[in-house]
């Protein structure tokens, strides 16, 4: 084996705000004690569950977040990143998964951003020279794409290309590609292969995290999981085998986490019949009784969102036929929704969910305040009994109802965002990423108060990105792959990852 | 050669230009092109800077203030005796400070630029109010006000005033990396950081070198009419501002040129003259220049909303 050119020990890190303060208040941890060792020109996999904490391990390589405990050492040096500048000249290159260009800067523009080459006197830019090293540097990958187009204008396929360039251009002797093949065609995804062996040749190493099985067996040599913010275990890509890994990423099983107990009753609720949720994408027709989960499977960008957005009136309705309880909606408003029952919890609680700076108590009546006024007053005590019925009954983790709801950690801060509907007691309700980024405990209590809405005889539709999840609490599953609907999976013996996989791609 | 949609509707408001204008008297006259030139060299000046703040998603509403002081403040010195260049670099001067002032604010503090630039606006005009005891100032030496009033090889001093700036501030945005950094910054703060460029030296540019044009744009105006007048700035800021957004500067940030905004300030300005040899009562004025602007306004965003649209995919 070659020699060891990055070592990350005992790394942990406490759950932090937006602003990547500790939360006060909680010791929940997203990394705990985690260990990470990259050899010279190898593609290291990492690999986890959605929130097993591998986007924080690299944040904290990369140099964006400190870690609170644990060391990281880089060619045989300790390191203590405070900036990803520094990270960047010690050699560390990060690929994100969301974008990080300058969308109205030109290719070239974003390969030389803050190493621009200047003439005489370092004012003037030399545009054209670095128009030309910057054509120079995408052909010699094999990438066609002219350097002075906006980048706003490239692609998504295009866009990741050139930070590929641009990492590969920064002398970087480590590259963090984050999901690098999510909006990737095949051929473009075999390209970026090519590319990366022959990085491996010239001596870089790669960090590579992604899903998809069949591309990790091509492409890797070691692979680390990481489980709930733990480290799991790493092994040689030789002894690579999808139900080892499997095993590993899981831990537990199914039945442990997830609660189903519910049965779906005949009456249908909603129907939706060749809703178009863009100008040109194919009509997609689904719909959801009462007392039943349905699940909504999709790559992110797949339009699972904009299915929501579209029947709950949040967005711009392309066309299509709305039939809820019966009758048919032309013209979806949320308020008109909400009115007749059919509730939508937003997938990001921060920015669509929740008022973070109102406490839990006027978060919860949001959604039922025409309930709370006599005579124009609001009326607190009543306001007072609902959320305190509401934080018993979901268990909410808190001071008292007075708390902010930024002072929250995740997993409560989602049940309050749940707690608002449910006190204005839906028919159906749609869940978008109900679980993303909450601890595991949370999420199994999340899992128990869906499976007893069922059965009280709420209509649920569940969109997800983690498929345990889906496979887990769904009766129903659709799968959507660009913006319809690819296929729908009836019967539970059909629920695989592997079935709902190969319908997304 | 591919004619572009763009290049026909430039044509076409041409055409047009020229058409009005033969119909209107002493119109299309080198002398009163010059002249609407001049008349427009102040918003012009002020939105030089106010392009690069807006294209930072920012906006600067101190220059009417700065404007006011800053012209006050030569005039005074020129008035106890002192040199002319070094009145004027004085002004100068402080105009910069008062722009600085405000990226400072709005770096550090992350004072949104809007209220910080609010109230340096009241400060300064407060200064040029207090300076001179509320009262105007006038009869400049001759000097001064011939950077105002006079020409050079038949243009006014004024114009390539304006034309000069407007060369710089573009080969500052399009030529050098400063410039670069500020389209960068307007585009996505996060990879600026990550990039590890100080956020700070870009707006401490920005919002002085906007100060520094107003304060051009007030020293150029008290020239122009042998008259500091204490409240002199009030109306500059908000043309400026429209001219910047009929250029096609996006308010949201990260795009924008500043010649074009120097063709919206030119713009308003023939609109004006058009509208006043036209007869049209200055009443009224107002009132088309302002549906004229709105209908640009609303056009060019609803283009651009359109442009959106079909480049989505759902």
């Amino acid at each position: 084996m070659s020699k060891t050119i990055l070592k990350m020990d005992h790394i942990t890190k406490f759950i932090f705000d937006a602003y990547g303060k500790p939360i006060r208040g909680t010791d929940v941890k997203i990394l705990e004690d985690v260990h990470f060792d990259v050899c010279e020109s190898e593609v290291h996999i990492l690999i986890g569950e959605n929130g097993a904490g591998k986007s924080t391990l690299m944040k904290i390589l990369g140099g964006i977040i400190p870690q609170d405990e644990g060391t990281v050492e880089l060619f045989g040096k300790e390191v203590h990143f405070t900036n990803p500048k520094q990270a960047e000249e010690m050699g560390v290159g990060f690929i994100h998964q969301e974008l990080n260009l300058c969308p109205n800067l030109s290719v070239a523009e974003n390969l030389f951003l803050g190493r621009e080459i200047t003439g005489k006197g370092n004012v003037f830019s030399k545009k054209k020279q670095m128009c030309d090293e910057s054509r120079q540097m995408l052909m010699r990958l094999g990438f066609d794409i002219d350097p002075n187009v906006l980048v706003r204008n490239l692609s998504t396929a295009q866009q990741q290309i050139v930070e590929i360039v641009k990492a590969i251009s920064c002398d970087s002797k480590i590259i963090i590609m984050d999901e690098p093949t999510a909006s990737l065609t095949q051929t473009e995804i075999d390209h970026l292969f090519d590319i990366i062996r022959s990085m491996k040749k010239q001596g870089i190493s790669i960090i590579y995290i992604s899903h998809r099985f069949e591309e990790l067996k091509e492409i890797g040599d070691r692979l680390t999981v990481l489980r709930d913010g733990c480290y799991v275990g790493t092994i040689d890509m030789a002894d690579f085998s999808h139900d080892k890994v499997i095993s590993m990423m899981v831990g537990r099983t199914l039945g442990q986490m997830y609660t189903c107990t519910h049965t779906p009753q005949k009456e249908e609720v909603l129907r939706v019949e060749g809703l178009k949720i863009g100008p040109h994408t194919e009509p997609l027709n689904l719909h959801v009784n009462k007392g039943e989960v349905v699940g909504i499977g999709g790559l992110v960008g797949a339009g699972r969102t904009e299915v929501a957005k579209s029947v709950f009136g949040a967005r711009k309705f392309y066309g299509g036929k709305i039939i809820y309880k019966g009758e048919e909606i032309t013209k979806p408003t949320p308020k008109s929704m909400i009115q007749k029952g059919l509730m939508y919890l937003t997938e990001d609680r921060k920015i669509e969910g929740l008022v973070l700076r109102m406490n839990i108590e006027q978060n919860i009546t949001l959604a039922s305040l025409s309930e709370m006024f006599k005579n124009g007053y609001i009326r607190r005590n009543e306001e007072e009994k609902a959320s305190d019925e509401m934080i018993k009954n979901l268990n909410i983790v808190c001071t008292s109802g007075e708390q902010l709801a930024n002072t929250l950690s995740g997993g409560n801060q989602q049940k309050v965002a749940l707690a608002k509907w449910l006190n204005s007691k839906p028919m159906l309700l749609i869940l978008d990423e109900p679980t993303r980024g909450i601890d595991v405990n949370a999420k199994s209590e999340i899992y128990q108060i869906i499976d007893d809405l069922a059965k009280q005889g709420v209509a649920i539709l569940m969109i997800s990105s983690e498929l345990p999840e889906l496979i887990g609490m769904s009766d129903r599953i659709y799968v959507m792959r660009r913006g319809t609907i690819s296929a729908e999976l009836t019967d539970r013996e059909e629920f695989k990852q592997e079935t709902i996989l190969s319908h997304t791609i | 050669m591919k004619i572009s949609k763009k290049t026909i509707l430039i044509a076409g408001a041409v055409i047009l230009f020229l058409i009005v204008g033969s119909r209107i008297p002493n119109y299309l006259t080198v002398k009163n092109i010059f002249n609407v030139i001049r008349q427009s060299s102040i918003v012009s000046l002020v939105a030089y800077g106010m392009t690069m703040v807006i294209i930072v998603k920012g906006i600067d509403l101190s220059v009417g203030g700065i404007i006011a002081s800053c012209a006050m403040i030569s005039g005074l010195m020129m008035k106890s005796g002192v040199s002319i260049w070094l009145a004027i670099g004085t002004g100068l001067l402080a105009g910069a400070l008062m722009g600085l002032f405000n990226g400072i604010m709005v770096e550090k503090l992350e004072v949104p630029a809007f209220i910080t630039t609010l109230v340096v606006g009241q400060v300064a005009s407060g200064i040029a109010l207090m300076l001179n005891g509320g009262g105007s100032l006038g009869g400049f030496p001759k000097e001064y006000v011939f950077i105002g009033n006079g020409t050079i090889l038949g243009m006014p001093i004024s114009n390539y005033i304006t034309f000069i700036f407007c060369i710089v501030s573009a080969l500052i945005m399009g030529r050098t990396r400063l410039g670069t950094y500020i389209y960068a910054l307007g585009g996505n703060d996060m990879v600026v950081k990550q990039q590890g460029i100080s956020t700070a030296k870009i707006n401490y540019f920005v919002f002085a070198f906007s100060g520094f044009c107003a304060a051009v744009a007030g020293i150029l105006l008290s020239a122009q009419m042998n008259t500091v007048h204490p409240t002199q700035g009030g109306n500059y800021q908000l043309d400026a501002v429209a001219a910047c957004v009929i250029g096609g500067v996006n308010m949201a940030g990260g795009e924008g040129k500043v010649y074009l905004s120097l063709v919206g300030a030119l713009l308003i300005g023939f609109l004006r003259n058009g509208l006043n040899l036209y007869g049209l009562h200055p009443f009224y004025q107002n009132l088309v220049i302002g549906v004229i602007i709105i209908v640009i306004v609303a056009v060019s965003i609803y283009n651009r909303n359109k442009k959106i649209e079909a480049a989505k995919v759902f």
